[in-house]
């Protein structure tokens, strides 16, 4: 169409650009400078913290609007009593949630002109946002009707709100919320990423305000379940793939989007680690720990400590079958 | 910051200094600003390094902050900048005219210069950078659409501006269709 034009321009542009010769850089100037930038953004953001975290304690103000009748505090270790959390708040650390809360800004605020554009920008997207080991199972199918990865949150980017919660289980735990149209509810996707680059490690879809509100004891309860099944059929020699087929058969784990998305992506061999332990040869034992819940009571944090180390982090919700493993957040396996 | 990002951070200035000034150069209008823009650019890179390190494509994430940089910096200098280059190319064109030797490359530069600054980044990163349309919707933090539309609209401004000045020899003109 008008590709000789185009050529044109472009050679314009190198024959003005390519004779130049870059300046001389001080990479110390560079880094001093950087630095000065870097410990003025931290300042910024813990003064912005500590102004959140003092408005909470004063009035018990949620960030989000409240939802429904048994709302529960965001922000853990306030409100209902319940087992000492096991996530650090927000105010402790915020430098350690920037990349997080900038990452899952980043993926929400761009997801909907994605979809917009097609599968390919939302492939893209995923790609660029979200941890290469979650990938596989983020895209695969999910056995729900609800769009596993956006949440179907309504109102579009502009109406979204992000709430940093906090670290547990090695995951930064960030919450993007939205007022559903006409009802005193709220959704959200409760986000899990990795902390040091923010990438996304876990999504799990939530309504508040729907009579669904987790319990610390039914939390921890349908973790303990899960893995009490789990690990000893693993340890007898059962398949990942026929151990989570199994598991699908029946109950509450059959609206685990998790379990089917995880399932599907072993059985295609697109994962090569065990999605519900986070490792990739032994079969750990594993210790159920403290509940945070979140999302105005409508999800549940549950550090899962494998007796090799590493954390894991189950988020639990609960269905119209029960109490369900939504998501089980890894790091690099 | 750990010694491995540290060096990180330094092989990728070192290979990638020349390329952003001239983008820098391109995106701004002279090479005081390029220098600043670049120097600017670098400490942000600095600041965000360990993301930017882990991001799949850095070299996205640093044109991402050059063409911020340079749009803020086109948004508080707009009136004099504006000034500034209406003023040069009038001066430029006069002594050209003069000697009858407008070089075609000159015209659409000038041009260029004179486009609104995100459109003029959709078209560096385009032509100079090579960048595809959706490359370059990553960078701009815009739609493929967009890109489509800013880089389409744009070169037909670069086109009017050659078709509407001085007859310059060898230079393509846009047919009547």
């Amino acid at each position: 169409m008008s590709s000789d034009f185009e050529r044109e321009v472009g050679a314009a542009l190198h024959a003005t650009a390519d004779r130049l010769d870059p300046p001389p850089l001080h990479l110390d100037r560079i880094r001093r400078s950087g630095q000065r930038r870097r410990a003025r953004s931290v300042s910024a953001v813990a003064f912005a913290m500590v102004i959140v975290a003092a408005g909470i304690t004063a009035g018990g103000v949620n960030l989000f609007a409240r939802a429904g009748t048994a709302q529960v505090p965001a922000t853990p270790g306030l409100g209902r009593s319940r087992p000492p959390s096991a996530t650090r708040p927000a105010g402790a650390g915020p430098s350690e949630l920037a990349p997080a809360m900038a990452n899952v800004r980043a993926f929400y605020g761009s997801y909907g002109i994605a979809q917009k554009q097609g599968r390919g920008a939302v492939e893209a997207l995923i790609r660029t946002r979200v941890a290469s080991w979650y990938r596989p199972i983020l895209e695969a199918p999910s056995g729900i009707s609800l769009d596993p990865v956006g949440c179907d949150l309504p109102g579009g980017a502009r109406k979204l709100r992000y709430q940093p919660v906090g670290l547990a289980g090695g995951q930064a735990v960030v919450l993007v919320g939205s007022r559903l149209p006409g009802a005193a509810q709220t959704a959200y996707a409760v986000v899990t990423a990795e902390p040091i680059t923010g990438k996304i490690t876990g999504i799990t879809c939530a309504i508040a305000g729907a009579g669904n509100d987790v319990t610390s004891t039914g939390a921890r309860n349908a973790t303990t379940s899960l893995y009490r099944t789990y690990v000893p059929a693993r340890r007898r020699g059962t398949s990942v793939k026929d151990e989570l087929t199994q598991l699908l058969a029946g109950g509450s784990s059959l609206a685990s989007p998790y379990l089917h998305q995880a399932q599907y992506a072993v059985s295609q061999q697109l994962v090569s680690y065990d999605p519900l332990l986070c490792a990739t040869t032994v079969i750990p034992n594993v210790s159920v720990g403290p509940v945070t819940i979140v999302a105005s009571g409508s999800a549940g944090l549950v550090v899962v400590t494998p007796s090799n180390g590493q954390s894991i982090l189950a988020v639990i919700v609960l269905g119209a079958k029960g109490w369900t493993v939504a998501d089980v957040a890894c790091r690099r396996p | 910051m750990r010694a491995d990002l540290e060096t990180a951070f330094e092989e990728f200035v070192v290979s990638r200094q020349a390329r952003l000034f001239r983008v820098a150069f391109l995106l701004t209008d002279d090479r005081q600003h390029a220098e600043d823009l670049l120097q600017s650019t670098l400490e942000r890179t600095y600041q965000h390094w360990r993301r930017v390190a882990a991001a799949e494509t850095p070299d996205a994430y640093v044109h991402r902050i050059m063409v911020n940089l340079a749009n803020d910096w086109w948004r508080s200098r707009r009136h004099a900048v504006v000034e500034t280059l209406e003023t040069g190319v009038a001066m430029r064109s006069a002594g050209d005219c003069g000697t009858g030797q407008v070089d075609q490359r000159d015209l659409l530069i000038r041009a260029l210069r004179r486009l609104p600054a995100g459109m003029r980044a959709v078209l560096v990163l385009r032509y100079f950078e090579d960048m595809s349309e959706g490359e370059t919707a990553v960078v701009m933090g815009c739609s493929v659409g967009n890109v489509k539309s800013q880089a389409s609209r744009g070169l037909q401004k670069l086109r009017e501006a050659v078709d509407g000045g001085p007859d310059v020899i060898g230079l393509p003109k846009r047919s009547a269709s």
